[in-house]
């Protein structure tokens, strides 16, 4: 070490990147960035050791059941907090979009697939003058987006004139409750969502610029990346996917509820950075939310079957997130040095 | 308290020391195996300044760092007047007396001057903090340092050089008698470094003893007493200034002939690629035109702020021009849009790399493709093995040392993530490359490569326009060069101009303005040099 | 996962700032209208309205609250807690600061409230609390549903349904309020008297459909047929532990609610339901306001009223439905008749249903 030269030095630099297969340091880089799947597998374990009932088919179709509108707006929030960003305004979206939904569905009970066009288009602008107040004005993503937060709960509110729509056509329920292959529409649309999320973001030139604006809006610039148009459009499809949630929510108990979907922001949020994302933005992928989002629901289920009360399993849950996320930093700080 | 408060009134240290005040042994540093510092020993007298030269990731801040307790070193030890400095320990280096003025400043910019001065042992009283008193005796330890700054005044709306002394005062106030300064010229204008100066002298005079860090060989010569040069991390010169010419200095620093360091340049051609026409930086004191042939490597030299990257992120377009164009080929490029910049063949490698150049949590493949999206995608979709294929070429072009494609930028070395952000834009054809600092960061041995990549780039018939603060490298690398100043061309260096001996000096009055008039005429005077382009 | 925190302190200020521009606009417009009696003879008074939230319950109870103000030259200056205590608090300091004849709240948690309470009664504008006790000796006068009965009520339903041997499960509302620990102190009461009734599960829902359709799968998974009845405190929780039955497969499982509101009739009317217990807020609310008019006019009035929800079965849910939704223009026009009259009987939940007397 007393006089190295330059070759030497280079070696170093590139050994320090390599990891030879199955050393100590391999498996332990293993362990860091599988870490949620052990965590999973455990959990999972765990629940099939103390109750039978838990690894039912049934039970299996009871948890993407009641993941599939979470993994709707866990997809959106993905890409938003890709770009560096965050949409605190999916849960109010989706109240507005199923209260639209509903009044749709009782102005013109004929046509009841216009409930979905509706909840859909009205997610869409929803999220849409988030992209624009973010990409084009410029205000920071916390700020605009808790602004349609609010909005958008006050415009529920209104359409339903302060109340649950009720007494919708039995039809309005077909769209979450139909069965294709033994498989309920919203399961259905979870798959297709996640894969082609999957892919898109990890195949298509727009997935691309999307961790390009994330990692470093002034770099992507540079390389010619529009990130103005980037950031607007992940805002829209946030709000186009809440929308779906909605629908897809309100379908299920058919009734529109101002009330829906409060606080579910947060739930998306929590499976995005559990799943590995960072907040900075530039890290993180769809698999990783998909693997968060299963994991909350597993743990919802499992804490039901075991019967624990309901706070408790907010108490469990707040550690794992914070758990998560400390192992992620931790990670993280182990690949940088 | 009270002890403190008589400190507070009287800005020198209270105990006026003498001899050794802080010495270092053999300190060894290194960052993910590289080692940065390897074994430096040295230490400051009282009552002297000592100038700490070397080149860019030479290891003078990191030094700096060990000798402040902000770092741990791996090996060695510092003494403060005899006392161990405690490692890594930042609180205990200060209360033995070790301050530093970082180049970031510390300031809190939201505060007032005074608030700035007094946080952390704030004068109270037994109705709270005595503001009034605060303000007075801000106001006498300023004026010691001939500053007449309000110091009711907030923080960031002074500009960074009465910061800057503002961060000595605290640090003298808090009793340093060790003062180190990393790079307190390279941010500040020039009557600002004027003033530096006589700070750094009054100091001395009170028996502070004084380390600072600079490129500047006029700064170098105007207050050091002696000179310490880092290479590598080696200590390679410790001398009396008196007893080094600047030539000295200079190859301490570089360590080797200019020659073995830079390739050799190619012979330009004569097609026009790249056109500047009266184009006006948005804050650039006037229009700027100027040309770049095919095959030729053009050199922008001046002081920081002298509004070199403003001039390159508004030729490709991530800044607005507010009037002129920019041609490529002969014809316009539409302003304001990098994309089209790019459409044009323009590329840009910024110079803050972190910020704006690489996309750091992405892999070496991503960055790669980014630019040439277009080309690397059907429909939407990415031809994964195409841009496999083709990034991997490139890096291979670059011998870019990473893992494997997949490899995420942030883990390599700076050298080799410039060579990243260099090498992708060898994927697509461009015939203008925009460089700005391609070498800051970056260590000595990754630059002479990115030196071969940047001649080879302009020998296969790119127009390069490089901006630079290192002298070598606008010496040794451009076919011409421009000196800028406020935003303005204030002279121009032929390649006959580049190879004289005085030239670094004549490139420091244009860069500064010292003689502004005078290197008009001098630059009329000399026969060859042509004036402005346009 | 669930997060009850909830951003809409927003709203909540836009809403209580809307109700101080009205009360202005109030105060500006026509100081003579607020004093002068109208052709019902009586004297004009504002009675300011703090609600909880707009829950189904509350969104019959305002139409109730609105035509009886109607009928009786009352004023109602209406606010939206939006589940937010400090919300509530402010709406009814503005009360206080605009002078207002009277104060009605439907508290969003019960206990609160303390001193806005003792702020009214020294500014000498009478309190109320309605449908949540505020258990505060200051107030001026209270109408409360007898939740422990309504609670007792559903699970004797229960208890008869299954013959007195059954496993069942308890959707509980939010944990600590008073609708949850009333009710339940109820539910318990009878299924101790009745030592073959076996509890599996109980677990709030927060009153939520869409959050008792989740849960309610989860223990059909863990208990599966073992369960024998879904005892739901409110009927939302139960119209969502019916459609988790149905994804089951296990639509056979009677369900009871309590509340009465229009979706939990039609569930009683259509079987879901083997019965709830009628919350009338139409009744229950305009119930409320009159009490307070009557004390802001000094009439002779019992300030202390109980609510006692009448049971809902096949037997009388037609008349029910046509109370709440079918002929309900009608069942207003007679409403301020109808409380008047309940006023003098002291059964103010009687409303002429089958079954009741």
């Amino acid at each position: 070490m007393s006089n190295p030269t330059q070759t030497e030095v280079m070696r170093t630099v590139s050994e320090s990147g390599d990891l030879r297969r199955f050393s100590g340091p391999w498996f332990r880089e293993l362990a860091i960035r599988y870490a949620m799947v052990i965590v999973m597998l455990l959990i999972i374990a765990f629940f099939l050791y103390r109750s039978a009932r838990f690894g039912t088919v049934d039970n299996v179709t009871t948890i993407l059941v009641a993941a599939a509108p979470f993994a709707l707006i866990a997809l959106g929030q993905t890409l938003v907090i890709l770009t560096g960003g965050i949409d605190l305004s999916v849960g109010s979206v989706i109240a507005l979009s199923a209260m639209a939904a509903a009044v749709a569905a009782k102005q013109m009970p004929d046509q009841i697939w216009l409930a979905v066009v509706v909840a859909v288009v009205v997610g869409f602008a929803a999220g849409s003058v988030n992209g624009f107040v973010v990409s084009v004005m410029k205000v920071p993503p916390f700020i605009a987006t808790l602004g349609m937060l609010t909005l958008a709960s006050g415009l529920a509110f209104v359409l339903g004139d302060g109340a649950p729509i009720n007494g919708l056509p039995t039809e309005y329920g077909q769209f979450a409750n139909t069965r294709v292959f033994g498989l309920t529409i919203p399961v259905i649309l979870m798959i297709i969502m996640i894969v082609g999320f999957g892919l898109m973001m990890r195949r298509t030139s727009y997935g691309l610029r999307v961790y390009a604006v994330g990692g470093n809006p002034l770099a992507a610039q540079i390389a010619g990346v529009k990130t103005g148009r980037v950031l607007y459009s992940v805002y829209a499809i946030s709000g186009a996917l809440a929308g779906l949630s909605g629908i897809m929510l309100s379908s299920r108990v058919i009734s529109g509820s101002p009330n829906l979907g409060q606080g579910y922001e947060l739930d998306a949020i929590a499976a995005v950075v559990i799943g590995g994302a960072s907040l900075m933005g530039g890290r993180g992928t769809v698999w990783g939310t998909a693997l968060g989002l299963l994991l909350i629901q597993t743990l919802n289920n499992g804490l039901d079957i075991l019967t624990v009360p309901a706070y408790w399993q907010d108490v469990i849950k707040g550690v794992l997130i914070v758990a998560a996320v400390a192992v992620d930093v931790w990670a993280s700080k182990r690949r940088r040095s | 308290m009270s002890n403190q408060q008589a400190q507070v009134r009287d800005p020198a240290p209270h105990v006026p020391a003498t001899g050794t005040l802080l010495e270092c042994t053999n300190i060894v540093k290194g960052f993910g195996g590289i080692p940065v510092l390897r074994g430096i020993s040295l230490s400051l007298e009282a009552g002297t300044v000592t100038a700490l030269a070397g080149e860019n990731g030479a290891g003078k801040s990191t030094l700096m760092k060990i000798a402040s307790g902000q770092y741990r070193p791996d090996g060695g030890t510092v003494e403060v007047q005899g006392t161990p400095l405690p490692a890594g320990n930042a609180q205990a280096a200060h209360r033995l007396g070790v301050a530093i003025v970082p180049q970031e400043l510390a300031s809190i910019l939201e505060l007032t001057v005074y608030e700035n001065l007094f946080i952390g042992r704030e004068l109270r009283g037994p109705l709270g903090l005595r503001r009034g008193a605060m303000i007075e005796q801000a106001r006498e330890q300023l004026a010691v340092f001939g500053l007449t700054t309000d110091p009711r005044k907030r923080m960031g709306d002074l500009p960074v050089g009465i910061r800057q002394i503002i961060e000595i005062v605290k640090a003298t106030n808090t009793g340093a008698n060790v003062i180190l300064l990393d790079e307190p010229s390279s941010a500040i204008s020039e009557r600002e470094v004027g003033r530096l100066l006589e700070v750094m002298g009054l100091l001395r005079d009170r028996g502070v003893a004084l380390l600072f860090t600079t490129h500047k060989m006029e700064e170098i010569r105007a207050i050091a007493d002696r000179v310490i040069v880092l290479r590598d991390g080696e200590l390679v010169e410790d001398q009396a200034l008196s007893n080094l010419t600047d030539d000295d200095i200079v190859t301490a620093m570089i360590g080797r002939e200019l020659e073995d360091l830079f390739p050799e340049r190619g012979v330009p051609g004569a097609e026009v690629v790249l056109e500047l026409d009266e184009l006006q930086v948005a804050g650039a004191s006037e229009a700027i035109s100027l040309q770049v042939r095919r095959g030729e490597i053009v050199g922008l030299a001046g002081l920081v702020g002298a509004g070199r990257t403003e001039l390159m992120e508004t030729v490709f377009g991530v800044r607005r021009s507010e009037s002129g164009e920019v041609r490529v080929r002969g014809s316009r490029v539409k302003p304001g849009e990098p994309a089209a910049a790019i459409t044009a063949k323009m590329a840009l490698v910024p110079e803050d790399r972190k910020g704006s150049g690489a996309v750091l949590p992405m892999s070496v493949l991503d960055n790669g493709t980014l630019p040439g999206l277009a080309q690397f995608s059907i429909a939407g979709f990415l031809r994964q093995r195409a841009r496999r294929e083709q990034v991997g070429k490139v890096m291979d072009s670059v011998r870019l040392r990473s893992r494997d494609l997949d490899q995420s930028l942030e883990t390599l070395s700076g050298g080799n993530q410039q060579k990243v952000v260099l090498a992708r834009w060898l994927t697509d054809d461009v015939d203008v490359l925009l460089l700005d600092e391609p070498t800051r960061g970056v260590d000595v041995g990754a630059r002479s490569e990115i030196y071969r990549i940047i001649v080879e780039l302009a020998a296969s018939g790119m127009a390069v326009l490089m901006a630079s603060s290192d002298m070598p490298e606008i010496l040794s690398l451009s076919h011409r060069a421009l000196v800028l100043r406020e935003g303005a061309v204030a002279g121009e260096l032929t390649a006959a101009d580049l190879s004289r001996a005085e030239v670094q000096d004549r490139i420091f009055r244009l860069a500064s303005g010292l003689e502004a008039t005078e290197a008009d005429t001098a630059a009329a005077d000399a026969a060859d040099a042509p004036r402005k382009d346009a | 996962m669930k997060f009850t925190s909830r951003m809409n302190r927003g709203f909540a200020v836009a809403v209580a700032g809307a109700a101080v521009l009205s009360l202005a606009a109030c105060g500006a417009g026509d100081p003579a209208a607020q004093q002068s009696a109208d052709d019902s003879g009586k004297e004009r008074v504002t009675v300011g309205v703090s609600v909880y939230d707009m829950s189904s319950f509350i969104t019959e109870g305002k139409e109730g609250i609105d035509r009886y103000a109607e009928d009786n030259n009352i004023e109602i200056l209406w606010n939206v807690a939006k589940m937010d205590v400090s919300t509530q608090a402010t709406q009814v300091d503005q009360f206080i600061q605009a002078g207002v004849d009277a104060i009605m709240v439907v508290p969003v948690q019960a206990d609160t409230l303390q001193p806005q309470v003792t702020a009214a009664s020294e500014a000498g504008i009478p309190f109320l609390d309605v449908n949540a006790t505020l258990n505060n000796d200051e107030v001026a006068g209270s109408v409360q549903p007898d939740d422990v009965a309504a609670g007792a009520q559903e699970a004797q339903m229960m208890v008869d349904e299954l013959g007195g041997t059954g496993n069942v499960v308890i959707l509980q509302g939010p944990l600590g309020g008073s609708g949850e620990i009333n009710r339940g102190a109820g539910i318990d009461q009878v299924l101790e008297e009745n030592p073959d009734m076996k509890v599996l599960a109980k677990d709030t829902a927060n009153w939520s459909r869409d959050e008792a359709v989740n849960k309610m799968k989860n223990w059909i998974s863990a208990f599966g047929d073992d369960i024998d009845g879904v005892i739901s405190q409110n009927d939302d929780m139960g119209l969502g532990a019916k459609q988790a039955l149905r994804e089951a497969g296990m639509e056979d499982i009677p369900v009871v609610g309590i509340d009465g509101i229009e979706d939990g009739l039609n569930a009683v009317k259509n079987g879901d339901f083997i019965g709830t217990s009628l919350q009338n807020g139409t009744v229950q609310l305009a119930t409320g306001v009159a009490v307070a008019a009557a004390i802001a006019r000094d009439e002779e009035v019992d300030n202390n009223l109980i609510y006692t929800m009448p049971p809902i079965t096949q037997d009388n849910v037609e008349d029910a439905l046509d109370h709440v939704v079918n002929d309900r223009p009608a069942f207003l026009d007679g409403l301020s008749a109808l409380i008047a009259e309940n006023l003098e009987t002291g059964d103010i939940a009687y409303e002429g249903l089958p079954g009741q007397e």
